[in-house]
């Protein structure tokens, strides 16, 4: 076994024992693809085999109908809880999951998940768990776990810290100006309650690929990670003619293609063209894949379009259609947290504006953009994001009393840009 | 927002303000209570001179010559307390009103004040102010001066509500209905603001901005050159002479503008015609007002300094709940808001051009259902996903398709069975379909406690010592300007005439009158309980 | 310069002529003047109020550092110099450097714990429930990060100077003080990134000797503005927002305008994009001119009475 998976597999020791010992509460930060999904079904075969019952708190309808497949396929008596309004995905495993919108529905099942929405309206005098686990615990905001913390004895919290932070509509200078801060993430809020809380961090992402998961590690995560992989197993093989950026990116696992510094509108079309050739040229040119279990054609299931409003994602959308180019998944941050590709063209939020904001500095936001891809990742940008990062005024209000985050926006972005700027590739 | 910037441009480049709503969406009173002060600089107790009244042309003004001074502010705020029981004295009378209660299906009559109180300030500042005036009067022995400011910490807790009218101010009246083509920061000054609205004749917006600015401020913010030179001289002056008039003159000079402004404001949003929703938001006004009344008269208003554990969670709650409805309100209900979310693209406009009513889908339980489809042809091509929720009216309806210029969409509410199907919009019909649906009720489902995740387990750590706490800005001044921290005073200690500050009244339990408030929240400056406002929403 | 004035700089630091007037050390007096905007300053009441807090504070303040920093000191110390030890101390009057800038305080208050040196900051606004205005404690965390960053400068060993410091402000509506930590280590990363920025930006040779009058003025014009939400507090504001105005300058509408506007910077250019009234020229002033003709349009609908079903 590599000294990787030695230590991952003691990592995963530990959380087991831990959660199979006396502490309350067991967080445990697992960077991008640091195996995850892996962890969850492992835990909940473990507990069953030893005669618990698992529920299991995600967060969206997508989530929880992945992880009970998942589940499901691991053999295990699985029940799905959902809402009203839900209906199964294609491939629903009917035949080996129980699904209700109650409780009394699932009866008899081993594990039972649902979102943490649909768990808030379990009553407390309906039954308790000994344990219960949460799965995307910082994609949870404290609001939510308020709602269904009273159903459990014990709680495994399991999440990727480096995600979007929740989100609200109210005013948060009324909010925190009336009240404590109720805006936490359900493993923050945890963790500053219970500070004894055991945090263990999964050390390895088997996703990123030796090359960059140093960068995402140090710009956006306060527990250091290292890749799986090592830098011989995996490898992107493109053609002779391939764009410099993708050929920069096949070789060093970054590129940073920068097209000249303009103020453009947010649906800038030069860098909708680029992001579309560059796709195009990922899924029409012969481009291999390569990691430990062989060479494979690049597919366009295994390319992504990372971009940070919706009406980008339209336009490249179109852009690609223009193209011919299908199947390339184009989508904004927050709908592609959880989600791995082989190569993904990352939409710098940056790019272009004149002004900073403090949507578009979002540390979880780039983070989630730029630690998708399993072999490389090109960001694609108008230059001057330096300039911008430079102008923007540190004029955030200060409230007493509260900490500064650990990882600041504008800091993560300053460190990101500066990690990328060995790979910066002019654009033609 | 892109229509935001639009407005923006526009006003800019015409040097006057251009309309951004054109609907009234605050509730105006036919009496509201207006008052802007004027304070000493660096204290938040200390005011100079109010100016307040439910008559433009009759204000009553009050000053203080020595506002550091606790009997002199005393007994001037003692007249301000009378004036405003006065005043919400006539807001008792009640009527029987059915309303929703519990999970919001069963209904129940209940008494509801007729009409509620209204209080007008000129802005941000001012607001802020009344909420301190508030919590300053509470601390103080006296039960006429602690009364008002039960009152003012009401007015100042429905401050932060969206959507509540309890407490105005001019310059969010201007903002919410105007739009400016200077920094948005600067639509905080309400003398700017109106000037850009109504530029006197011959100046354009920017000149007249200027000018307003070189007036004294709207107060209670402190002009340095103001204070130096019109405010010193004459405070001393009633000090050593007592002779209060220059200063009484002064604290006119300086509230007139204000007082004026307010008004103008008030006159500016009553030429538009209220929107639909606006009395139905005051309801919810009207009932927290009932139940502030009832608490009071049962002598259970308590104030928490800040909402903490569940009641902090219920204010969240609620702050969302409001935030979305009074979005969704204010776009249903003036054509101007809803032109935001055309210009975003999350609202669609276009003309019927095609419908299929006999349309049937084979729902999850294998039966056919009715489920209408309809042809839109836009101008601009939408861009949000199939799947995507849009209403024309109550008609609910998801899109399957957009092209560059039309947009197929399944009617899956509203107009499914063959009865409503007369409810669908003829081909031919002009039509916006809207982010908005009707309104979904979401219960608020909060345990009564924190659940142990979410509470601490660590004991709480002994409050600091309050050593000496009662230390109050009540220092008595020389005549002659004491500047620097070396010649300053000593602290008073001993002084006569301290106040004690106001200690955090600690969570009590108030049990609403209402069934409907369940899950008791106390008002503290700012949260209001929740039970109050849900039933009229 | 007083921290305060360098602070400054975090308020709109993109902008090339708040640079030049802030590492010409350009005397504010002397430009307010040439640009005949109203003298600032502080209220005489807002200065009794400071001084007589400051006095009562400090005298409190060696109770104050041992209930936060665990320090214990009788007295606060007069020194001249960085103290080393621990006490607690009262610089007055340091000459200290940020950069190439002089930094000037009035004077510096120092916990320091044998290991650490904590800066202890004194202001008079209200702290009220345990809460303060977010924009004055924000202020004051940009101050104190250009003294934090002035005291590492001149410190043998920089990283004594800790970046957490106590603030102490009046409680409630009385003067008793109040004391909160208060950690200015992301204000001191910007800050130092926004003086590498000054000192490789360079000074126009007109700025380079001292300057009054118009002849300030016209030099400092010749730089570079950058118009935006920042601007308010800035001595050039009353100038520059003149000239933006003439100009008919987008950003005069505030950051969120010009942000949307990219390229086209002013107004009626804008808007002429969005009423079709000009050619937009390459892509990306075609993608302004289609976002603001939807607002355009939008707004067309709204004003001629249309209705929403
Ligand atoms: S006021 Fe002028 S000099 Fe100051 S920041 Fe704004 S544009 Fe720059």
């Amino acid at each position: 076994m590599t000294s990787a998976g030695a230590r991952h597999e003691a990592a995963i020791e530990e959380v087991w024992n831990r959660v199979r010992g006396t502490d309350r509460a067991v967080v445990v930060d697992s960077p991008p693809g640091a195996g995850k999904s892996t962890l969850v079904r492992e835990l909940a075969k473990r507990l069953v085999a030893v005669g618990e019952h698992v529920p299991i708190v995600v967060q969206t309808n997508d989530q929880a109908d992945d992880l009970v497949i998942a589940l499901a396929g691991a053999g295990l008596s699985t029940g799905r809880l959902h809402g009203q309004e839900w209906t199964p995905p294609a491939g629903w495993p009917r035949q080996k999951v129980r699904t209700g919108t109650k409780l009394g529905e699932l009866g008899g099942c081993d594990v039972i998940v649902g979102t943490a929405a649909k768990w808030a309206y379990v009553k407390a005098d309906e039954r308790t768990w000994p344990l219960g686990v949460i799965d995307e615990a910082y994609q949870m905001s404290a609001a939510a776990l308020v709602r269904v913390g009273h159903l459990f004895d014990r709680l495994l919290l399991v999440g990727d810290p480096g995600q979007l932070a929740p989100f609200t509509v109210a005013d948060e200078h009324s909010v925190r100006s009336l009240a404590t801060w109720p805006l936490d993430t359900a493993a923050g809020t945890l963790l500053r309650n219970h500070p004894d809380t055991p945090v263990i961090p999964l050390p390895v992402s088997w996703r990123l690929a030796p090359h960059t998961a140093p960068v995402i590690s140090d710009a956006f995560y306060t527990r250091a990670f290292t890749a799986g992989a090592a830098p011989s197993d995996r490898r992107l093989e493109l053609a002779s003619l391939a764009h410099p950026a993708l050929a920069h990116a096949a070789e060093h696992g970054w590129a940073l293609l920068e097209l000249p510094a303009a103020h453009v509108p947010r649906t800038d079309p030069a860098l909708v063209a680029t992001i579309a050739d560059l796709a195009h040229q990922l899924v029409t040119a012969d481009v291999s894949t390569v990691d430990p279990s062989g060479p494979r054609p690049l597919s366009r299931a295994d390319v992504a379009v990372g971009v940070v409003h919706r009406d980008q994602k339209a336009h490249v959308e179109a852009a690609l259609q223009r193209r011919g180019v299908t199947g390339v998944t184009v989508d904004t941050a927050n709908r592609l947290q959880g989600r791995q590709y082989e190569v993904v063209l990352a939409w710098h939020p940056l790019s272009g504006r004149r002004d900073a904001s403090a949507f578009h500095l979002e540390a979880g936001r780039l983070c989630v953009l730029a630690s998708r891809h399993r072999q490389a990742c090109v960001v694609i940008s108008r230059a001057g994001v330096d300039e911008q990062l430079h102008a923007y005024p540190a004029a955030e209000p200060v409230w007493l009393g509260t900490d500064p985050p650990q990882v600041d926006g504008w800091e993560a972005n300053r460190a990101f840009l500066e990690r990328l700027a060995p790979h910066r590739i002019p654009a033609r | 927002m892109s229509l935001d910037v639009y407005q923006r441009l526009l006003a800019l480049s015409q040097a006057r303000a251009v309309p951004a709503a054109s609907r009234a969406h605050r509730h105006l009173s036919p009496r509201p209570w207006l008052l802007a002060g004027y304070h000493l600089a660096g204290e938040p107790s200390a005011p100079v001179a109010i100016r307040y009244g439910s008559f433009r042309d009759s204000p009553k003004l009050l000053t203080v010559a020595e506002p550091r001074d606790r009997a002199q502010r005393f007994a001037a705020l003692g007249g301000l307390a009378r004036d405003l029981a006065t005043y919400l004295s006539r807001y008792t009378v009640t009527e029987p009103v059915v309303r929703a209660t519990g999970s919001g299906r069963e209904l129940d009559v209940d008494l509801c004040c007729v009409d509620a109180p209204q209080l007008i300030v000129p802005n941000e500042a001012t607001a802020h102010w009344v909420g301190l005036l508030g919590q300053y009067l509470r601390s103080l022995d006296d039960p006429v001066l602690a009364a008002a400011g039960a009152h003012l910490g009401w007015i100042a807790s429905r401050r932060n509500l969206p959507g509540s009218s309890v407490l105005l101010t001019a310059t969010d009246l201007l903002t919410a209905h105007w739009r400016t083509g200077q920094l948005p920061t600067e639509d905080g000054h309400l003398g700017r603001l109106l000037a850009w609205i109504e530029p006197p004749a011959g100046t354009d917006a920017w000149q007249a901005a200027r000018d307003a600015e070189a007036m004294p401020p709207a107060g209670p913010a402190s002009d340095p050159a103001w204070d130096a030179v019109v405010l010193r001289p004459a405070l001393e002056r009633a000090k050593e002479q007592g002779d209060v008039r220059r200063l009484k003159l002064a604290a006119a000079e300086v509230l007139a503008g204000p007082w004026r402004d307010t008004w103008a404001a008030i006159d500016l949003v009553r030429m538009l015609p209220p929107g639909e929703h606006v009395a139905k938001r005051w309801e919810s006004d009207r009932w927290s007002w009932t139940r502030h009344r009832e608490r009071v008269l049962a002598g259970t208003v308590s104030f928490s300094a800040r909402l903490s554990d569940v009641p902090a969670y219920r204010f969240l709650h609620e702050l969302e709940t409001r935030t979305a409805a009074l979005e969704r309100q204010m776009a249903l209900d003036d054509p101007l808001v809803m032109a935001r979310y055309l210009a975003t693209g999350e609202a669609v406009a276009g003309v019927v051009i095609k419908r299929d009513p006999e349309h049937t889908v084979v729902n999850a339980g294998g039966r056919s259902v009715l489920r209408p489809l309809l042809w839109v042809r836009t101008s601009a091509a939408f861009d949000r996903p199939a799947g995507t929720d849009l209403w024309w009216g109550k008609v609910g309806m998801v899109v399957r398709a957009a092209t560059d210029d039309t947009v197929e969409l399944m009617v899956t509410s509203g107009a499914v069975t063959r009865p409503k199907l007369g409810l669908l919009p003829d081909t031919d019909t002009e039509v916006v379909l809207a982010p908005f649906g009707p309104l979904q009720y979401f219960p608020d489902n909060l345990p009564d406690e924190l659940p142990w995740p979410t509470r601490s387990s660590r004991p709480k750590p002994a409050p600091e010592p309050e050593l000496d706490d009662d230390l109050d800005t009540d220092v008595v001044l020389g005549t002659t300007a004491t500047t620097a921290a070396t010649t300053a005073p000593p602290p008073a200690d001993g002084a006569a005439g301290r106040v004690p500050e106001p200690r955090a009244v600690p969570d009590s339990t108030v049990t609403p009158a209402s069934p409907a408030a369940s899950g008791s929240t106390t008002a503290p400056s700012g949260a209001v309980p929740s039970g109050d406002s849900r039933g009229g929403w | 310069m007083d921290p305060r004035r360098i602070a400054g700089l975090l308020d709109a630091p993109g902008c090339r002529r708040r640079q030049a007037l802030d590492a010409a050390q350009v005397d504010l007096g002397l430009l307010a003047e040439a640009i005949g905007s109203p003298p600032g300053g502080q209220s005489p009441y807002a200065r009794e109020r400071d001084g007589t807090f400051t006095h009562l504070a400090t005298a409190r303040l060696p109770e104050l550092v041992g209930t936060h920093l665990g320090i214990e000191a009788t007295e606060a110390v007069e020194t001249a110099e960085l103290p080393v030890g621990a006490g607690l101390w009262v610089w007055r009057g340091p000459r200290l450097r940020l950069g190439g800038l002089p930094v000037t305080p009035e004077r510096v208050v120092l916990a320091g714990d044998d290991t650490s040196l904590y800066p202890v900051e004194i202001r008079s606004y209200a702290c009220l429930d345990g809460h303060a205005d977010p924009a004055k404690v924000a202020g004051t965390a940009r101050e104190l990060a250009v003294v934090v960053a002035a005291l590492r400068q001149a410190a043998p060993v920089p990283e004594r100077i800790s970046s957490r410091c106590l603030l102490v402000l009046p409680r409630n509506f009385g003067l008793a003080p109040v004391g909160t930590l208060l950690d200015v280590a992301p204000q001191v990363r910007r800050l130092a990134w926004s003086l590498d920025r000054l000192d490789a930006g360079g000074l126009p040779a007109r700025l380079r000797t001292p300057l009054a009058g118009e002849a300030l003025v016209t030099a400092l014009t010749e730089v570079d503005a950058r118009f935006g939400d920042g601007c308010p507090s800035c001595p050039m504001y009353t100038h520059c927002r003149v000239e933006a105005e003439r100009t008919g300058t987008v950003a005069r509408a505030g950051g969120a305008a010009a942000n949307l506007c990219g390229p086209v910077g002013i107004a009626a250019h804008a808007l002429a994009l969005a009423h079709g009234e000009r050619a937009p020229s390459g892509e990306a002033e075609q993608a302004i001119a289609d976002e603001l003709a939807r607002a355009a349009a939008a707004y067309g609908w709204a004003v001629g009475g249309g209705s929403t079903a």
